[in-house]
């Protein structure tokens, strides 16, 4: 019988992550992570919650640790540096940002490695079988529209990522919380009451940043590959509305290339892939402002699944 | 003027239907190709040709009159393909 992270109580949870770590998986890829951080236990016992328990692991992919780069910086305006396999990759940053450093370092962990998969900056759901994917550039709207729908039935594989499988270019899950910032944070718990935040990073390079917990469908489905079915550029426009045009798949193409973080790494493989995705999905452009016309768009459109 | 693809790497083309898609191998490139440059590079992959007999070649595919501006467009077609080291010229 597995055992969730959400069953071990706060102090057996700081005291694993003080000491051997917290081994955690999400999608294929398994971390080890170690930290003293309060808000860093608080923040995976929240949002980690549904995720399984393994108290050991024999390999994992990433090991990390966030803590202060020195006993001064425990207590003189206090910072945080983040270990990837011993090495320092950031510039160490306030305490008071710690959780969102997690995970900015956890997704830094799968960008820069892990080329076994074509990866591109993209949220990714699921509904009646097929992917939506959702690339975008940052302030398009896409993680406020991928809490959405998250919130209203559609299971989601990534706010972050969409690694497409080299082998038969379906969609890996790596269901992890979903990142928001700044008027998002309000939008989404204004939209869905029963949405559940981890701990508030203010004053960020990015603003106000909160991750938003998975539902536990997600978190259980997070094995599951999924067929690519829809290929969409968002946009969040303020007064703009709800539109979802048919996008020309050769532009689709490049636009997607754009946002890949290692297309031109994996060179004809990539073309190969991204043209089999760009074959399998139906492509669009779509602007919006309000988020409940925009779930209505998209549940119509999960109709059309084959 | 003889044009012709090197033979170092083959390209690859892709078409969904509306325009088409260019994979360079060489630079890792992916262009999207103006529609008078994929007759070119169709006919260079059956082997090299004058650059006269190209111009007529897309002209007689496009269905377009070999005039001086046609002309001109395709000097600019061919010299952004040569360029990118997509098309050679000896």
């Amino acid at each position: 019988m597995m055992t969730r992270i959400s069953e071990l109580d706060l102090i057996q949870l700081q005291s694993q992550l003080k000491g051997v770590g917290l081994y955690l998986k999400t999608g294929p890829f398994s971390y080890r992570i170690r930290s003293s951080v309060p808000a860093i236990a608080e923040g995976l016992h929240l949002l980690y919650g549904d995720s399984a328990f393994y108290p050991q692991m024999d390999f994992v992919d990433f090991d990390i640790r966030l803590d202060a780069p020195s006993r001064l910086r425990r207590y003189f305006r206090p910072k945080l540096d983040f270990y990837f396999d011993h090495q320092t990759p950031f510039k160490p940053l306030p305490l008071t940002q710690a959780y969102a450093f997690l995970e900015w370092g956890m997704n830094w962990c799968i960008s820069v490695h892990m080329n076994q998969y074509l990866k591109l900056h993209a949220a990714v759901l699921e509904k009646n079988g097929r992917a939506l994917v959702m690339p975008a550039a940052p302030g398009s709207g896409k993680s406020t529209l991928c809490a959405a729908l998250m919130l209203r039935g559609w299971r989601l594989l990534s706010d972050e990522h969409a690694l497409i499988s080299l082998d038969d270019n379906k969609l890996i899950p790596v269901c992890r919380p979903i990142s928001l910032k700044n008027r998002s944070i309000k939008v989404i718990s204004q939209f869905d009451s029963s949405a559940v935040f981890g701990p508030l990073c203010e004053d960020t390079h990015k603003g106000n940043v909160v991750h938003m917990k998975p539902d536990e469908q997600s978190v259980a489905l997070d094995h599951q590959p999924v067929t690519p079915g829809w290929l969409v550029f968002p946009k969040y426009i303020p007064g703009a509305d709800t539109r979802l045009t048919e996008r020309i798949k050769e532009t689709a193409f490049l636009k997607a290339g754009d946002q890949s973080f290692n297309y031109s790494l994996l060179g004809a493989e990539g073309f190969e892939v991204m043209s089999r995705l760009i074959e399998a999905c139906d492509c669009y452009n779509f602007s919006y402002s309000n988020l409940d016309e925009a779930v209505e768009t998209f549940d119509k459109l999960s109709e059309t699944a084959a | 003027m003889l044009l012709h693809i090197p033979q170092t790497f083959s390209l690859i083309l892709k078409s969904y239907g509306n325009e088409t898609l260019l994979y360079h191998p060489a630079s890792g490139d992916t262009l999207l190709l103006s529609p008078s440059a994929v007759p070119v590079i169709t006919r260079l992959q059956e082997g090299p040709l004058e650059k006269e007999r190209l111009i007529e070649h897309v002209a007689e595919v496009l269905n377009y009159e070999v005039d001086e501006s046609f002309l001109a467009h395709m000097e600019e077609v061919l010299s952004g393909l040569v360029k990118r080291d997509i098309v050679a010229a000896e």
